[in-house]
């Protein structure tokens, strides 16, 4: 029975070696008129505001949403509870896919290792005219 | 005698082939991958342990709404295609003739979406694991027809809310589990209409529970026929048709518009015993009708491929106690 149960391991980790690693990618636009905040690592703990542009969107759009904090060592957080997030940081994307037509809260928590803050937004996705 | 046991040997593979062709995707449907065979429709034989090892991909390029293909215009984000590498192991095992009990758990390698615009998400993990009862209920003396009776569970053993490294949390459709418990019930009918010739029929209900953050898939019903045509020694084809019906899903109570669908898939397959109870086994699905609700991105093609070996549990102490009879 061992054999067996090896040989079937063996027959899943060959088909699963080449699978890509767990992530997201959004290619970043040159002619994206909004520029990302700079993060100001000098002044102390704070997450003063996170935005969404635009807070509207259509079935197979997107928006993009900026977290402005200060301080050092900051990680971002990003929470939605039915939809399609995308990138990292400071700065990242939600999709509207067919699926989650509606009002959407997301989530985003900056921490600096010590302190830790949470903001939220609000987005409404429409469908497809 | 052998000829027969040959018939019922195909009938069962073919019953078992049922559960493995269940959409994966969707994760709230039983996907046994057992190819059970053995003592009825479905059953495995007294004190028989099957091990099946699987692997699926399943492929998506086009959005549907309602039974035609979908074209945005004007959308800068929509899906280019999208796929998934799910590969498993399922072990069946049978209390008695009558009574089979099998539990299946699995991996997603990977459950990507492309996007036109080049972005990607990815997701991976392990699955929520199924349990099945089977037990069957009526066997006509003449073996031509047998029915089982089945009731199971799925467990949110994988898990939905994943993140990426960066901590961003990945969609609902990449996640590799549900977070919810489900239910299921149906039944498994093998009929011999000739000689050598068997037609399996199966219908299965399944039932969602709400995960923990308030999502419900919809409940499901999933139909099958399916028969084997011997072509040589060992070597078997598989011709099986699958109906599903999904219900729409909710979260908070809000119907999804953009969920729930009803389709029709062909499944050609080839089954290969060999060596000492081995079977290798591969299935193609193929969508011939669909139907879906609001707008959504849909399966092109799946295929499954299997390997399975059954052994027969204190074969030894038979043995032993035979030798004692003779002597």
């Amino acid at each position: 029975m061992k054999k067996v149960l090896l040989l079937s391991a063996l027959f899943l980790l060959l088909i699963f070696a080449g699978c890509k690693k767990e992530g997201s990618y959004f290619p970043q636009s040159e002619n994206s008129a909004i520029v990302p905040p700079p993060v100001d690592t000098t002044s102390a703990f704070s997450f003063t505001k996170l935005e969404i542009f635009p807070d509207v969107i259509e079935v197979g759009d997107y928006a993009d949403v900026y977290a402005t904090a200060t301080g050092k060592n900051l990680t971002y957080t990003w929470y939605i509870g039915h939809g399609d997030l995308f990138g990292s940081g400071n700065h990242i994307q939600v999709g509207a896919a067919p699926c989650c037509v509606g009002g959407h809260q997301i989530k985003c928590t900056v921490s600096d290792g010590v302190h830790s803050e949470v903001r939220y937004v609000w987005i409404e996705i429409k469908n497809h005219d | 005698m052998i000829e027969q046991w040959r018939i019922l040997r195909l009938a069962f593979f073919l019953s078992a082939a049922v559960f493995f062709c269940h959409d994966v995707f969707a994760q709230c449907c039983s996907q046994s991958c057992s190819l059970t065979s053995g003592a009825g429709a479905g059953l495995l034989e007294n004190r028989h342990l099957e091990i099946t090892a699987f692997y699926k991909h399943s492929y998506s390029e086009n959005y549907y709404s309602g039974r035609k293909k979908y074209k945005f215009e004007n959308a800068p984000l929509t899906l280019d295609n999208s796929f998934y590498d799910y590969g498993g192991i399922s072990l069946g095992y049978g209390f008695t003739k009558n009574l089979t009990f099998e539990v299946q758990g699995g991996y997603f390698g990977n459950k990507t979406q492309n996007y036109e615009n080049g972005a990607w998400i990815v997701g991976n993990g392990f699955s929520d694991m199924g349990a099945t009862l089977k037990c069957n209920i009526y066997r006509s003396k003449d073996s031509v027809l047998s029915v089982t009776m089945q009731a199971g569970g799925k467990f949110p053993t994988g898990s939905y809310n994943d993140y990426t490294p960066e901590g961003v949390r990945l969609s609902h459709d990449v996640q590799s589990g549900t977070g919810a418990y489900s239910v299921s019930g149906g039944f498994l009918c093998s009929i011999k209409i000739k000689k050598k010739q068997s037609v399996t029929l199966s219908s299965v209900f399944e039932y969602c529970g709400i995960n923990p953050e308030e999502y419900q898939s919809g409940y499901s019903n999933v139909n099958l026929v399916s028969t084997g045509i011997k072509l040589l020694k060992g070597l078997s084809l598989i011709v099986m048709f699958k109906n599903e019906n999904y219900a729409s899903d909710y979260y908070y109570d809000l119907k999804q518009f953009s969920t729930g669908y009803s389709r029709l898939s062909a499944l050609p397959g080839i089954a290969f015993e060999f060596g000492n109870e081995w079977s290798l086994n591969a299935m193609y699905e193929q969508p011939l009708f669909r139907y879906f609700n609001g707008i959504q991105f849909v399966q092109q093609y799946g295929v499954t491929v299997s390997l399975s070996k059954k052994l027969e549990l204190k074969k030894k102490k038979h043995v032993e106690n035979d030798s004692q009879k003779q002597g």
